[in-house]
Order: C-alpha cells, then sequence, then structure tokens
C-alpha cells in the first residue's frame, strides 16, 4: 500500500480548485456575457443618435456591430413609420454640416412623422456599405422601407462593400440576415477565392462564427458606449478622453459656412481637385467617329453586372441612388468640350443605374459654390437643397410603392 | 500554500468543499469575461482606419 500524499503535495495543495466546477463557470461566464450582448444591443442604446461620427467609427477603432445598428433603428422607428436610412459615404454622412444644421435632419422635418430618417453614412464607404447591410437586414420587421446613397458615376457598386466597412457585410452574411441572392453569391465567392489568402478566410471565418456564438462585439461595444472605452484610437490620444465612455462626446462636427468661401476653395488644392473633377468623367469616355464623346462599350457592360449583384432584386426597387456631382467653382472650370463629356457621365450613369432596376437621380446641378465646403462636400445650405430633393424622391417612391396607405406590403 | 492547508485543515469538510466549487466558480467565470473581452480585442484591426477626404 502507498503511504498517503502529504498536505503539501501538489496533488493536495489544488483543493481548492474543482476543474468542473471552474469550466461550468467559464461555460456559464460566457453565456451570461453573449446574454447580455443580445439584451442592450436588440433595443438599442444610442440614445442620442445623430449619426457615425468619428468616435463612433472606424476612423476611431469603433466599429459599430450590425445589431447595434439596427437596435438604433427599432428605438426610433415604429412598425407603421416609413424606415428611410441613408447610406452612401462622407458626403451624406454631412462632414462640415453641424448637428443642428445637418441634410439628414432637415430631410426628417421634410417628410414629417410618417418617417423617420437614420443616417447611416460613413466616411469614404461606397452606397452598399453599412446602411445597406442594415437595411437588407432589416428588410422584414420594417418593410416600409427606403434606402438612399450617394455615388460617382460609374463608380463600382461592390456587392460586398469595401474596407473598413465590409465587416458589416459579413456580420449579416455569416448570421443569416442577408437574402440568399444568387447574382451576389457569385462575386463574393469570387472576392473570397482571389483577394483573400486561406488564412485570412480561415480568420474571418473563426471570428465571425466565434462572434455569432459569443456576441463580444456587440457587448464590448456597448461596454465603450455607455461605460468606459478601452480601445487607443488616433481619434481621443490623450487621456482622460482616451477612456471616456463614447456616448460623452458630442457631435462636434465643424461648420462650414463658418468658413469663408475662399478658405473652402483653396489656390493651392485648386489643380488636384481639377484632376479629381476631370476624374469624373474622362477614364469611361472615348471620342467617337463624329469627334463627340462615347461612353466605352466596356464600362456600361461591367457596370451593369456590378448593379445586379449589389443589391437583391426585390430591394433594388426601393434603393434610391443620388449621383454626387462636383463644386460649380471647379465643374465652371472645365473646357466646354470637358463639360460636355462630364454631362454625359451623370446623365448615362442615371440611365444605367434606372435600367438596373434602381431609383437613381443626380444633385449638384444649379447649387452655388456656396453650397459646398470644398470640392465635393456640402455646406448646410447644400444640404438644404439636397434634403428638398431627396425628400419629394422619397415620398413619391414612398406613394408608388404603397407604403403611405395602411396595410404594410410584403417584404 | 501553507496558509490554505491550514485553514482547509480548521474547516470541517462540507464547507471546505463548498469554498473550493465557489471558487472555482467565480474564477471560471471572471476568466470568461477576460476571455470574451481578448476575442473582442483580437477581432479588432491592429491599426485605425485613416480617412482621407478625395
Amino acid at each position: 500500500m502507498s503511504e498517503p500524499l502529504p498536505l503539501s503535495s501538489g496533488l493536495d495543495r489544488s483543493w481548492f480548485f474543482r476543474p468542473r466546477t471552474f469550466l461550468a463557470g467559464l461555460a456559464a461566464g460566457l453565456a451570461l456575457c453573449s446574454a447580455v450582448a443580445r439584451r442592450v444591443s436588440h433595443p438599442g442604446y444610442h440614445d442620442a443618435f445623430t449619426r457615425f461620427t468619428p468616435v463612433l467609427s472606424p476612423e476611431g477603432q469603433y466599429y459599430p456591430t450590425l445589431e447595434e445598428m439596427c437596435g438604433i433603428a427599432r428605438a426610433r422607428c415604429r412598425p407603421d413609420q416609413v424606415l428611410v436610412i441613408v447610406g452612401g459615404n462622407s458626403i451624406f454622412n454631412g462632414v462640415g454640416q453641424p448637428a443642428e444644421k445637418l441634410w439628414t435632419v432637415e430631410l426628417q422635418r421634410r417628410l414629417g412623422d410618417r418617417f423617420v430618417v437614420l443616417n447611416f453614412a460613413f466616411r469614404g464607404a461606397l452606397c452598399t456599405d453599412g446602411g445597406a447591410v442594415v437595411a437588407e437586414a432589416l428588410r422584414r420587421e420594417y418593410p416600409r422601407q427606403v434606402y438612399v446613397a450617394n455615388a460617382l458615376p460609374f463608380g463600382q457598386p461592390l456587392a460586398y462593400g469595401a474596407d473598413p466597412y465590409r465587416y458589416l457585410f459579413w456580420e449579416a452574411l455569416r448570421s443569416g440576415r442577408l437574402e440568399d441572392f444568387a447574382p451576389r453569391n457569385e462575386r463574393v465567392a469570387w472576392v473570397k477565392a482571389h483577394q483573400y489568402t486561406w488564412a485570412e478566410r480561415f480568420d474571418l471565418w473563426g471570428r465571425d462564427e466565434m462572434d455569432r456564438a459569443l456576441r463580444f462585439r456587440d457587448l464590448w461595444n456597448w461596454v465603450g458606449y455607455e461605460h468606459y472605452f478601452t480601445i487607443p484610437s488616433p481619434v481621443t490620444p490623450t487621456l482622460p478622453e482616451a477612456t471616456w465612455a463614447r456616448k460623452r462626446f458630442a457631435d462636434a462636427e465643424p461648420d462650414f459656412e463658418a468658413m469663408p468661401l475662399a478658405d473652402r476653395l483653396r489656390p493651392e488644392f485648386r489643380d488636384a481637385e481639377m484632376r479629381i473633377v476631370r476624374g469624373f468623367s474622362e477614364g469611361s469616355y472615348e471620342r467617337g467617329a463624329d469627334g463627340g464623346w462615347r461612353l466605352r462599350a466596356s464600362v456600361p457592360a461591367e457596370f451593369a453586372q456590378l448593379a445586379k449583384a449589389a443589391f437583391p432584386d426585390d430591394l433594388k426597387g426601393r434603393t434610391l441612388i443620388m449621383l454626387s456631382r462636383n463644386n460649380p467653382f471647379y465643374v465652371g472650370q472645365l473646357s466646354a468640350d470637358e463639360l460636355l463629356r462630364d454631362s454625359a457621365a451623370f446623365r448615362d450613369s442615371v440611365e444605367e443605374w434606372r435600367r438596373a432596376g434602381y431609383e437613381a437621380s443626380d444633385y449638384g446641378s444649379g447649387y452655388e459654390p456656396a453650397d459646398f465646403g470644398d470640392r465635393t462636400h456640402l455646406s448646410a445650405s447644400g444640404g438644404r437643397k439636397l434634403a428638398g430633393q431627396v425628400a419629394d424622391l422619397v415620398m413619391e417612391l414612398s406613394r408608388r410603392r404603397g407604403y403611405m396607405e395602411g396595410k404594410a406590403p410584403a417584404p | 500554500m501553507n496558509t490554505l492547508d491550514s485553514l482547509r485543515k480548521r474547516m470541517p469538510q462540507p464547507v471546505a468543499r463548498a469554498v473550493a466549487h465557489t471558487g472555482s466558480l467565480l474564477l471560471g467565470l471572471v476568466l470568461a469575461v477576460l476571455l470574451h473581452y481578448v476575442l473582442y480585442r483580437l477581432g479588432l484591426p491592429s491599426k485605425p482606419f485613416i480617412y482621407v477626404a478625395f
């Protein structure tokens, strides 16, 4: 018979540690975290939401989750109201427009109480990013819905969005919140095969699958928003602001209208800005036999394929794409010939969007230089003009789709 | 460790068992929260997105 182990032995020292109970605690802790994340995200917690400011976006190391954004919609929009989700880039985000002069606030005022406008545009995003994903994820909860976003003429509407906002697309796809749409599926399969290494695909899959089960993004975003932020960010580089709950930061967008016009359109930027203005059309057009501008054959063909896959067919009709024109201060400096090409680019691009099944228009024609804060972003006065134009289009679209009648349409 | 051993010797067996289970459970819960947070941090890009207007 062996001697009993002395009290000081390694085995006996672990009398206070019970592995099975520990594992049960670990599992219960993860389940609890996941449950809390669901509980706080679903109804929404962004009480004073205006838009995604730099501290509430990837620039500030804050990546809003799909459920968090859906929660914002749930907290604001009643089932009997028409949900208007605004997506797109910094122009539609309202860069240069303070919160009280934000164009989507004006849009809400013009549309009235039957509509709820949510600005889900992000800086540098495509029309298929952010807001587009949320709009599709909410298609059954809010069948009365319009999605509005801006784009450039013949800009590529990638079905899977662009970095750094593509994470929302993967999140929605992995969690089964997007429609099963074959043209998009093919594009997604292609991009995964050609632009991601197997290690990146595995990483993406593992991260999304784990997050789907454990909801760690939802929970820690909520902690960061409501209580304490733990991620170093260039937007809040110094203490104590770096750790402040993100809800403490007001929407403090500067006002273009407080800047003299000469400061908004500085001569040293002129050449660079003119190259961009010309670039809106010069890659898509070539000289025809008559010496006039002709759309390159490959451009509409490629665009049609991308636009077909960008949104599911049943959602295209409620998607309004607004093409962003440049400041007339710069457009007016194009030659007469370049001006013809520029006009053709907007006209043809609107036509191509419509041909693909979307609602489309352009804005900026007839605006004054003071309606812009730089080459492309709108000042508050430009925002008011845009809001008026979009309000008319959203109203018309809503009437046509039967949103103004009592019965909710099929999703 | 000697302190723990002497503590256990002074405790009745059922109490020692309850303390062990409670401690292990709490340790599991705390580590679960830590693991949850680590997974969140690992999911974030190491470099933030820098927005440049174009």
